[in-house]
C-alpha cells in the first residue's frame, strides 16, 4: 500500500519538526512504514528533532483539562485524547498526522479470532492476550464511555458513533500503545510525530533522546512553579527572567575601545540589547548511534522486553530475541521441591526465608558480576514495566495515586502492593540459563541443613555461602575475551570445589530440570520436537502478521527450556 | 583613567577591574567587580540598580534628545518619558493580592497543575460579577480622561485612584515589580505600556489595560481609544480589533475549543489585512491574576482546554497594522511591533455559563 505522504510532511513541516529532506524519508519497509536514510549518514547526526510542542499527549490535547478533571491518565487518556483529535476532523491541529495513523491501523493479537488465538496456549503470551482483551473491554465500558456520556457537550451522537465505537477504541488503543514513547515527566507516554515512525530493531541505528526533567506542571524545563524542585526563589517572571543569574562581567574597557565600538556603527549598539536569551526549543530527537549506509532502514531500541510483552504492546514478536524469558511461578518450584525433598514443612520454611531474605544477598550479588552485561534485573524491570501496563491508569504516574481512589474501579485481579517486581515469578533467561533468584533459591532448598540453621541465625553465613557459589557460576558463563583474562585468574586462586559442593550442585541441576519439565508441561511444550524444527515449520506454514509472532512466541519458549535442559546437562556432565 | 576601580560587592574592598555589562549598556559608573564570583553572590541586590536607573534616567524627547537606554534600537517613533512618577500609594485597609509587597505573586507559581481550568462557584462567580463591573467603572473614567496633550501617568492616576475609591487595588501594581496602576500602550505599543510623562499626541491610539483586585478576585478589561482625530485605517484597526474580540466571544460556550477562538480572531483580522500578535494570551482570572487556560489569539494555535459552565477568562486580541512579531523594550514590559506599526487591543472578562456566555466586564447599556 502507498501512502500520499506530502500532507503529513507540510504538516511536519508547519510544525517545526525539523530534518533534512534529502537524507531522510518515511517510506514502506518490511515492517510498514519506516524511517530511511537516503544517504550516508555518521554516527551522532541528528536524524529528527520534535519540538515537544508539536507531540500529542495528554496534556496538549484541546479536552487535557476534562481528562485530568476527570482522573483519566496513561494510555486509555491517551487513546480518548487520540480519538477526540481524530474526530475534530481537519480542526484538529495533529490532522494531517492522525490521518496518516488511520491509514497504518496495526493488527494485534488481540484482534485475532480466538481460535488462532488457542495456537498460542502453549506460550505465556496466551494469558497476557487475554488480559489485553478483558482489559480493552474493562476500559472502555469503566472509564471510556462514562467520560463520553458525562461531556456531552463535546461528544455528541454522531460523534460517539463515529469516533467512539468499541471498534475504534479498540483500534487506537493498538496505535497508541505500540507508537508511543515516554516523553518527559510532563508529557509521560506521548505521541511523537514522525519520530514514532521509527521502528524497532535490536541492533539499532539510532537512538531517542528528550530532556525528561522538565518541570511536571508545565512542562517548561525553566518556569517559576514552586512544585518544581529546582525552582528558586528569585522574582522575576518569564518575561524578565534573564534577570534571574547575575551574567557574565566584562572586562574593563578602555575609553578608546568604547569610542569605537560606538563608531562601529548602529548594527553594533543594536547588539548591545538584542535579547541575550534565544529561545530554548525543547525537542524529542532521534540521533544516529553508528553509520548509516545510505537506503537503510533507522531503527531503534524499544526495550529489553520478552517476546510476549512485544506482541502485546507492539504487535511483533523478535525471533531469537536476547530479551526473551521463560517465566516459572514459585508454586512450581515448591512442587518439585516437595517431590525431591519429601519434607513439606523443610521447603515451606526455607521458601519463606529466601522471600523474606533475599535482598540482602540479591543486591551483595549484583555488585559482583557488574561485567556481566546482561544482567537479571533487566529482565525483572521488562517484565515489571508490562506488568504496570494492565495497570494503564497508573502508568508512569504512580506519585498520583491518592488521588484517583475516588472515581476508580476496583482492580482486584492483580495484587495492588506497589513492590518493586512480582516476588513469586522467577525467570529462564534466552541463553538457557536460569535468572540469579532462581538459582539462589534452588540453592537455598539443598542448603545442607547445618548451614541453614547458621544461616538463620547469621545472614554472612549464608552470604559467605552464596558467595562461593555465585563466583562459581559466574566463571562458567561465556564473557567478553577481555574480561575472560581477568576470570582466569580468579579461577586460578579458587580453591578446587569441595565435594559437598559438587554433590549439592549436582542436586541444583537435577532440581532445575525437573522445574523446567514441570514448566514445559504446564503449557503443553512437547519435547518430540525442536524448537529449531518448529521454528521451520512456522516459517513454511506462511502466516504474517501477529499470528506468525505469536507461533514465534511459542517456538521462543520452547527454545528456552530446550536450552536450559541443554545447559544443565552439559553443566552435570562436567561434574 | 583610574586604574584602582573598587569592588562594589558587600563587604569587599578588592580591587576590580569587571564591569556589570548591564550598567555597562545603562552608562551607570563604577560597576565594578572583583570577580564573577563575587558578582553573582551580589546580583540579587546589585541588579536591582539597572531597575531604578532605567526609571530615572531620563527625561527622554521623542525623536532625539536623552534617552533612558541609549542605544536602543526602537522600532517605531515613540520614546519613553521618564523620569516615571512615584509609585503610588494604596491605602492599608484595602486588601492586596499576594505580591503587592515582593512583587512575586507567590500563588502563581503554587498551582499544581497547568491544565486544569477551575469552575468557580455560584459565590465566587458573584464576586467576579461585582469585581468586574467596577474595573468597568474605572476604565470608563480612565477613557474619558484621555484627551490631547494629556499624559499617560496623568490617566495612570486618574485610573488608581477610580480603583482605590472603590475599595480595590490595582492589580498591575507590582505585579512581578511593575511600575504603575495600568498599562497604557500607545500606537506602536502592542501592550503592557508603562504609564510615564509622554503626553498624549491628537492622531494617536492608546489602549487602557485595567485590571483591579477586590475581595479576592481579578477583573481584567481594556479598551484602545483614538486621541483626537486619527486617521482612516487607524479608526479601522480599532474598529476591526473590537470586532475580533465580539466574534470571538460569540463561540463561547460550554463544549468549545479554546484554541478554536484563535481561529475566529485570525479570519476576522486577516480579512482587513492585519495581522494577530502571538506572544501574548488570553488567561484565566479569578483569585489569580493570571491563570489557566491560554488562550492564544492566532488560528491554528494548540491551547488546552475546552470550556465548562463556571470556567472565567479573558480574551484580549492584539492586532497589528503590519507585522505580528513583536519587541521588547529595556524596561522588561513595553512589548512594541517589530515593525513600528500600530497594534490595537480589546478585552473582555467573561464567564461560561449553562447556555452561553456573560460578559462580566461589559459597558452597561444605557437605559
Amino acid at each position: 500500500m502507498t501512502v500520499d505522504l506530502s500532507k503529513f510532511y507540510s504538516w511536519a513541516k508547519e510544525n517545526e519538526i525539523k530534518w533534512e529532506e534529502d537524507a531522510i524519508e518515511i517510506r514502506e519497509g518490511k515492517h510498514g512504514l519506516g524511517v530511511f536514510a537516503k544517504k550516508d549518514l555518521e554516527l551522532g547526526y541528528p536524524v529528527l528533532e520534535v519540538p515537544k510542542s508539536a507531540i500529542l499527549s495528554t496534556k496538549t490535547t484541546g479536552i487535557a483539562n476534562l481528562l485530568e478533571e476527570e482522573g483519566i491518565e496513561g494510555y486509555v487518556s491517551l487513546t480518548i485524547a487520540c480519538m477526540y483529535e481524530l474526530s475534530r476532523g481537519e480542526q484538529s491541529p495533529w490532522s494531517a498526522y492522525l490521518a496518516l495513523l488511520t491509514k497504518r491501523t496495526i493488527q494485534m493479537a488481540t484482534s485475532l479470532p480466538q481460535e488462532s488465538r488457542d495456537m498460542m496456549k502453549g506460550a505465556e503470551v496466551y494469558k497476557d492476550l487475554e488480559l489485553d482483551l478483558k482489559d480493552l473491554k474493562e476500559d472502555y465500558e469503566q472509564i471510556v464511555k462514562p467520560f463520553i456520556e458525562k461531556n456531552t457537550d463535546i461528544f455528541t451522537e454522531a460523534v460517539k458513533k463515529e469516533f467512539f465505537t468499541i471498534e475504534a477504541y479498540n483500534t487506537w488503543a493498538a496505535l497508541v500503545s505500540s507508537r508511543c514513547m515516554d516523553v518527559d515527566a510532563y508529557h509521560c507516554e506521548a505521541m511523537v510525530p514522525f519520530a514514532d515512525f521509527v521502528n524497532h530493531s535490536s541492533d539499532p541505528s539510532s537512538e531517542f533522546l528528550a530532556y525528561e526533567d522538565v518541570c511536571d506542571i508545565c512542562g517548561e524545563i525553566i518556569c517559576e512553579h514552586l512544585d518544581n524542585d529546582d525552582s528558586d526563589e528569585d522574582d522575576d517572571e518569564e518575561e524578565d527572567d534573564d534577570d534571574d543569574e547575575a551574567p557574565e562581567l566584562e572586562p574593563k574597557k578602555d575609553e578608546k575601545d568604547e569610542k569605537k565600538e560606538k563608531k562601529e556603527g548602529e548594527d553594533d549598539s543594536d547588539d548591545e540589547w538584542e535579547d541575550d536569551g534565544d529561545e530554548v526549543t525543547d525537542t524529542c530527537d532521534i540521533v544516529a548511534e553508528r553509520d548509516v549506509k545510505k537506503g537503510e532502514e533507522i531503527t531503534r531500541f524499544y526495550g529489553p522486553y520478552p517476546n510476549k510483552v512485544l506482541l502485546s504492546k507492539y504487535g511483533f514478536a523478535e525471533i531469537e530475541n536476547p530479551h526473551d524469558t521463560v517465566t516459572v511461578q514459585v508454586d512450581m518450584i515448591r512442587q518439585v521441591a516437595e517431590e525431591v525433598l519429601g519434607d513439606k514443612a523443610v521447603v515451606e520454611e526455607r521458601l519463606e526465608w529466601f522471600l523474606k531474605n533475599e535482598d540482602t544477598f540479591m543486591g551483595d550479588l549484583d555488585d559482583e558480576d557488574e561485567e556481566g552485561g546482561c544482567c537479571d534485573h533487566d529482565h525483572a524491570d521488562g517484565e515489571e514495566h508490562h506488568h504496570h501496563e494492565h495497570h494503564h491508569k497508573k502508568k508512569g504516574d504512580d506519585k498520583k495515586d491518592e488521588e484517583k481512589k475516588e472515581g476508580d474501579e476496583e482492580e482486584e485481579e492483580e495484587e495492588e502492593e506497589e513492590d518493586d517486581f512480582p516476588r513469586d515469578i522467577m525467570y529462564l533467561l534466552a541463553d538457557g540459563h536460569v535468572d540469579d533468584r532462581l538459582y539462589m533459591l534452588v540453592n537455598t532448598l539443598l542448603m545442607p541443613k547445618d548451614k541453614f540453621e547458621q544461616s538463620k541465625e547469621d545472614p554472612t553465613v549464608a552470604m559467605d555461602y552464596f558467595g562461593d557459589i555465585f563466583v562459581r557460576r559466574e566463571l562458567e558463563k561465556p564473557h567478553h575475551e577481555d574480561a575472560q583474562d581477568q576470570l582466569e585468574e580468579v579461577k586460578a586462586d579458587m580453591a578446587p570445589m569441595s565435594e559437598e559442593a559438587k554433590h549439592v550442585k549436582k542436586q541444583a541441576l537435577e532440581m532445575i530440570v525437573k522445574i523446567l519439565k514441570l514448566r514445559a508441561d504446564a503449557y503443553s511444550v512437547s519435547d518430540k520436537t525442536t524448537a529449531e524444527s518448529d521454528l521451520e515449520t512456522l516459517k513454511k506454514a506462511n502466516l504474517s502478521g501477529p499470528l506468525f509472532y505469536g507461533g514465534i512466541c511459542v517456538v521462543g519458549e520452547k527454545a528456552i527450556l530446550q536450552k536450559g535442559a541443554k545447559v544443565c546437562q552439559a553443566l552435570l556432565e562436567e561434574l | 583613567m583610574s586604574s584602582s576601580q573598587i569592588c562594589q560587592g558587600m563587604d569587599c574592598s578588592k580591587p576590580a577591574t569587571l564591569q556589570c555589562p548591564s550598567c555597562l549598556k545603562l552608562k551607570i559608573p563604577n560597576s565594578f567587580f572583583c570577580s564573577q564570583e563575587c558578582f553573582k553572590k551580589n546580583w540579587a541586590t546589585h541588579k536591582a540598580v539597572h531597575k531604578i536607573m532605567a526609571m530615572t534616567s531620563g527625561p527622554a524627547a521623542e525623536e532625539g534628545g536623552s534617552d533612558p537606554w541609549p542605544g536602543f534600537k526602537y522600532t517605531g517613533p515613540l520614546r519613553p518619558h521618564y523620569p516615571l512618577s512615584e509609585r503610588r500609594a494604596v491605602p492599608a485597609e484595602i486588601g492586596r493580592p499576594d505580591y503587592s509587597e515582593t512583587g512575586i505573586p507567590v500563588s502563581e507559581q503554587n498551582i499544581r497543575s497547568s491544565s486544569v481550568i477551575e469552575v468557580l462557584k455560584p459565590d465566587e462567580i458573584e464576586k467576579m460579577r461585582t469585581v468586574c463591573r467596577l474595573a468597568r467603572e474605572v476604565t470608563d473614567l480612565g477613557i474619558a480622561a484621555v484627551k490631547v496633550g494629556v499624559t499617560t501617568d496623568e490617566i495612570d492616576r486618574v485610573i488608581h485612584e477610580a480603583t482605590i475609591a472603590r475599595g480595590a487595588y490595582p492589580s498591575p501594581l507590582n505585579y512581578n515589580g511593575f511600575p504603575k496602576s495600568c498599562c497604557t500602550s500607545v500606537n506602536e505599543v502592542i501592550c503592557h505600556g508603562i504609564p510615564d510623562q509622554r503626553p498624549l499626541k491628537d492622531g494617536d491610539i492608546v489602549n487602557l489595560d485595567i485590571s483591579i483586585y477586590k475581595d479576592g478576585f481579578h477583573a481584567d478589561l481594556n479598551e484602545t481609544v483614538a486621541v483626537g482625530k486619527v486617521d482612516a485605517d487607524g479608526l479601522r484597526l480599532i474598529r476591526t480589533t473590537r470586532e475580533c474580540l465580539e466574534k470571538a466571544i460569540a463561540i463561547v460556550r460550554p463544549g468549545t475549543l479554546y484554541r478554536d477562538l484563535g481561529n475566529v480572531i485570525e479570519k476576522h483580522a486577516k480579512s482587513e489585512g492585519f495581522s494577530v500578535v502571538k506572544t501574548y494570551c488570553g488567561h484565566g482570572i479569578h483569585r489569580l491574576f493570571h491563570c489557566a487556560p491560554s488562550i492564544p489569539h492566532y488560528a491554528r494555535n494548540k491551547a488546552v482546554g475546552v470550556m465548562k459552565a463556571g470556567h472565567v477568562f479573558t480574551i484580549e486580541p492584539m492586532i497589528s497594522e503590519g507585522t505580528w512579531r513583536d519587541e521588547m523594550w529595556p524596561d522588561n514590559w513595553t512589548a512594541v511591533t517589530a515593525d513600528g506599526k500600530r497594534s490595537a487591543q480589546f478585552e473582555q472578562t467573561m464567564l461560561v455559563t449553562e447556555t452561553g456566555v456573560e460578559i462580566l466586564t461589559a459597558r452597561p447599556t444605557k437605559a
